[in-house]
């Protein structure tokens, strides 16, 4: 069962190795954001910058992680290079259960590599491996090359940077398993620093449970209530996209870089509008029976005679607001089309949106002029904001590097900070 | 309850031959399968006594990326079956209608069960230990899609289209 000290892989990026260590403090926090603090509190060095080789990057799960329904988020934390403080960030998938089974309660990331490399760990292996023909290219396609170059397809979590995170970008997030990230506040940039592109947890470990009755009985019983109740039926039935009509309705929408709360063409990317005409299914993060994840497809004509390519996209409230009603780019096809490319770079959707609302304004303000922004943004012109999401995730000129550190900072240096939407970092979703 | 009640004392020592006993688990809705590995960990929990997504009768992947679906890793009930007809010791003996019943106390091991299964439906432990679906059924109300029945040989997937997609009485966990 749960142990009554905290097993923590730390690896060096710069030899390959990893060395196990059995921590106490079991009972002095709780859980995978208490450990996380712990392990900052240990290896982080606060005196030195987010990027120095040798700070800490945390992936720490909490003890109910695998023995209880739901329990599928992991904790990323990091020195983030925002603020140049401390930072965590969440993300699902299968990161969570991969972790557990590969008989971590964290993992604790250090030093550089080399060159461009991904670890890959279990709970009976630990390599690093020279990855340099993946440096560059975008996020699916690195998701590609991964599955293809490790085993374990099911049963593993893929953890990867796109060319945002290898800028060293502030918006860049790690993606898992596709679908899911830790979003928000540059851990992707972390990785990027380090020289590593992917991340694969191999969840390979099986422990026996106590011969007990009543935990069994315990576990069928939340199974049941989160599956046979309405407990969790706004995250399975329209997802967290409901919030969008509500809060349209109500004027607590942000929209065109918060110019208004509330406007008719919200409907066009409404929950109910993206599940009428875009859902294709839904996925479940592992260990969690809920399903919350939703699937939209956009399709793309290529050729005049009737070709088309298809994609599949995660979307929920957040990036629906920043690229949806942030840059008012409302046809629910369109945002999806340009989260995709958002996913591609490996950017923070949220961060990315808001950030390319402000650059908007400040274009039809007159502070910054094309030769900054090199497309000329508009809102609601979403094949624009294609081309200017992927200036982002390239660090394409001066401008756009700059605004990959912040928006605050971007706006400190160009003006318009009465306009920059940002709560420290690029704000969510909420007025 | 009949086939759950069965399935729990079925397996370990020997198969008690219920009403239900040669039904068989199938995963004939797999296109609503939505990847929480929640069969799994529930075939490992209850009926092997662990916290795990391998040791388990039934396992999930993903069909090349989390893009395109998922297939169940899980035992047809071959008739014969080519795992039992590999097993040297016995441990593993031809079930009627289908699989096999296990014996856990007498294998020795050696892995020729996994060797000889052509859909690699069983899981060996890094001890050698094979772990291979019983069709007891107990993961079958786990599933909040109904993607899993335990059925009748008999049963076609093409017929199990048409089940209304409804949690039964029975099948709740």
């Amino acid at each position: 069962m749960i142990r009554d000290h905290f097993r923590i892989l730390l690896v060096d990026l710069g030899s390959g190795r990893g060395v196990i260590e059995l921590l106490d403090g079991r009972n002095e926090v709780a859980g995978g954001s208490g450990l996380a603090a712990l392990l900052f509190d240990k290896y982080g060095l606060a005196d030195r910058p987010w990027d120095d080789p040798a700070q800490p990057l945390i992936f720490a799960i909490g003890p109910l992680t695998g023995y209880f329904p739901l329990m599928s988020k992991t904790v990323c934390a990091f020195k983030s290079p925002y603020h140049d403080q401390y930072a965590e960030s969440h993300a699902g998938g299968r990161s969570a259960l991969s972790l557990r089974f590969a008989d971590y309660d964290a993992l604790v990331i250090r030093g550089r590599a080399s060159t461009p490399s991904c670890l890959s760990i279990g709970s009976r292996h630990l390599d690093l491996r020279d990855v340099h023909f993946l440096w560059g290219m975008d996020l699916f396609k690195t998701g590609k090359m991964l599955r293809r170059m490790y085993k374990g397809s099911g049963h593993r979590s893929i953890w990867r940077i796109g060319p945002a995170g290898e800028n060293r970008s502030a918006m860049a997030c790690i993606n898992v398993d596709t679908y899911r990230h830790f979003g928000r506040l540059g851990c992707g940039a972390v990785m990027g620093a380090k020289n590593l592109k992917g991340i694969v947890v191999l969840g390979d470990g099986s422990f026996p449970l106590p011969q007990v009755k009543v935990y069994p009985k315990l576990f069928s019983e939340v199974h049941r209530k989160m599956t046979d109740t309405d407990m969790m039926e706004k995250y399975h039935n329209y997802g967290t996209t409901i919030n969008m009509a509500v809060l349209n309705g109500i004027h607590a929408l942000p929209i065109r870089n918060l110019q208004t709360t509330t406007d008719p063409g919200i409907e066009g990317i409404s929950g109910e509008t993206l599940a009428r005409d875009t859902l294709l299914r839904n996925v479940a993060c592992a260990g969690c029976p809920v399903g919350c994840i939703h699937l939209g497809f956009v399709r793309e004509r290529f050729r005049e005679e009737n070709r088309y390519l298809y994609r599949q996209v995660s979307y929920d409230h957040e990036p629906v607001f920043a690229v949806g009603a942030m840059l008012h780019v409302t046809d629910a096809f369109e945002v999806l089309a340009l989260l995709d490319v958002v996913e591609r770079q490996g950017l923070d959707a949220i961060s990315a949106g808001v950030a390319l609302a402000w650059a908007t304004e400040a274009l039809e303000k007159g502070i910054v002029t094309t030769a900054e922004t090199m497309v000329p943004l508009k809102f609601g012109d979403g094949k624009n904001y294609q081309a200017a999401v992927q200036h982002l995730g390239a660090a394409s000129n001066d401008f756009y590097r700059t605004l990959a550190r912040g928006t605050s900072k971007a706006a400190r240096r160009y003006g318009g900070e009465e306009f920059a939407c940002v709560l420290g970092q690029e704000m969510a979703g909420y007025a | 309850m009949g086939a759950l009640a069965v399935g729990a004392v079925a397996y370990g020592s020997f198969l008690r031959f219920g009403e239900d006993a040669m039904k068989i688990l199938h995963a004939p809705r797999m296109e609503r399968c939505i990847g929480c590995h929640a069969c799994s960990l529930a075939c490992a929990r209850l009926v092997h006594k662990n916290l795990s997504w391998d040791t388990a009768g039934i396992r999930i992947s993903s069909s090349g990326g989390l893009s395109t679906g998922f297939e169940a890793r899980t035992c047809l009930a071959c008739l014969p079956a080519p795992c039992a007809a590999a097993c040297p010791t016995g441990a593993y003996s031809q079930r009627k209608g289908g699989g096999v019943v296990v014996k856990k106390n007498l294998c020795i091991r050696c892995g020729a069960c996994a060797a000889a299964c052509p859909v690699d439906a069983v899981f060996l432990d890094e001890t050698g230990e094979p772990f291979v679906c019983i069709h007891c059924g107990r993961c079958v109300a786990f599933c909040p899609h109904d993607c899993l029945e335990l059925m009748e040989r008999a049963g076609t997937e093409e017929g199990d289209r048409n089940v209304e997609d409804s949690k039964s009485e029975e099948g709740a966990p």
